[in-house]
């Protein structure tokens, strides 16, 4: 059992990783969506559309790590950055973030990957920043 | 393609263990720490699949595709099901309920057990560590209860000869309604 000031200090970790996301998704109009999942499958915390089940993606997300990794070492093209998807209606990307979880971003169908990429990449840092900084924070 | 075999059962039962015991060649797996407060800090879990290969002589293999236990990942069970031509089953014996989990597993994938014309295999895990001397006789009479014809054995996943006895006795299984397993 999690004693009270750890319980409170995930809330706050989720409520700034909350507003790290809504910051992502206003950054750039084709953004439409985004969350941070564990590698193992949690939906840490999420910014989606009513109707999409976090829990659901998060688990499918974690798998789909897991296989992009395995691919990437198979063709020696060593560590795994980014996965890319392409939908009728849209990309999705997954973004390694930390040795612990993945940045995913949703997005319509758009002409500014390369930006959409990039900008996806600073977040995935950015939220790995404040899940250390509120380890530490946790630790002492 | 030939000889897929699906390895599945519960979070914990040795899925990956097997797999990696049996294999002929270096095993794919994707495994990721589990943050699930539930189980030890160091535990690893399966996110997607394991993979490997059993060498049958005359360039022949069997592929081994484990699936992950934990039921969040369900929709892999299905995804690698597919094509599958045989199933192993894997009950731990210290579960809290084993005949319960065996009950799941045969229910779950009951369409792939028939479609793999009973292709099928159980095998009792960590039975180095229960008291349960009486499992396999119980698991027999269940069993023959449901009307299902299932080859038995206890297994530790971490000795090869365990595990290579039981993933062989699926190849005697298809050969008895398929004499042509072997020829592809
Ligand atoms: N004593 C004992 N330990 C075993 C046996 N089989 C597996 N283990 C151990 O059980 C633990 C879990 O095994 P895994 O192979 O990771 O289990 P899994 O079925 O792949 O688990 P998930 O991927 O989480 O579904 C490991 O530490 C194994 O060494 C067994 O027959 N006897
Ligand atoms: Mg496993």
């Amino acid at each position: 059992m999690k004693n009270e000031l750890q319980q409170r200090l995930d809330a706050a970790k989720v409520s700034i990783m909350c507003a790290a996301l809504r910051e992502l998704n206003a950054a750039m109009s084709d953004i439409e969506a985004s969350a941070y999942i564990s590698l193992d499958g949690y939906t840490i915390a999420a910014e989606l559309a009513s109707g999409v089940d976090s829990n659901r993606l998060g688990a499918i997300c974690a798998s789909m790590h897991a296989l992009a990794q395995r691919a990437s070492q198979e063709i020696k093209h060593g560590a795994f950055n980014l996965l890319l998807i392409e939908s009728e209606q849209g990309y999705m990307l997954l973004v390694k973030s930390s040795v612990e979880a993945m940045l995913v971003v949703s997005t319509k169908p758009s002409k500014s990957l390369g930006m959409i990429a990039s900008v996806s990449k600073q977040f995935a840092e950015k939220l790995k920043r404040i899940q250390e900084t509120h380890k530490v924070a946790a630790a002492t | 393609m030939k000889n897929k075999i699906i390895i599945t059962g519960a979070v914990g039962s040795g899925k990956t263990t097997a797999i990696t015991s049996a294999s002929d060649t270096l095993v794919v797996d994707t495994e990721a720490a589990d943050t699930d407060r539930m189980r030890g800090e160091s535990s690893k879990t399966t996110v997607a699949m394991d993979y490997g290969t059993l060498n049958l002589g005359a360039g022949a293999k069997m592929h081994l595709f484990g699936t992950p236990g934990q039921e969040r990942f369900s929709y892999m069970w299905e995804i690698l099901s597919t094509g599958a031509t045989g199933i192993a089953i894997l009950i731990d014996a210290t579960s809290v309920n084993p005949l319960g989990d065996l009950d799941f597993y045969l229910e779950v994938f009951s369409d792939l057990i028939s479609k793999c014309g009973g292709v099928a295999v159980i095998g009792i895990t960590h039975t180095d560590v229960t008291r349960n001397s009486r499992i396999l006789e119980q698991f027999n009479k269940r069993l023959s209860e449901v009307r299902l014809s299932v080859p038995v054995f206890e297994v530790d996943c971490r000795r090869r000869e365990d595990v290579r006895t039981m993933l062989y006795s699926l190849l005697s299984l298809s050969e008895s309604d398929d004499t042509h397993a072997l020829s592809h």
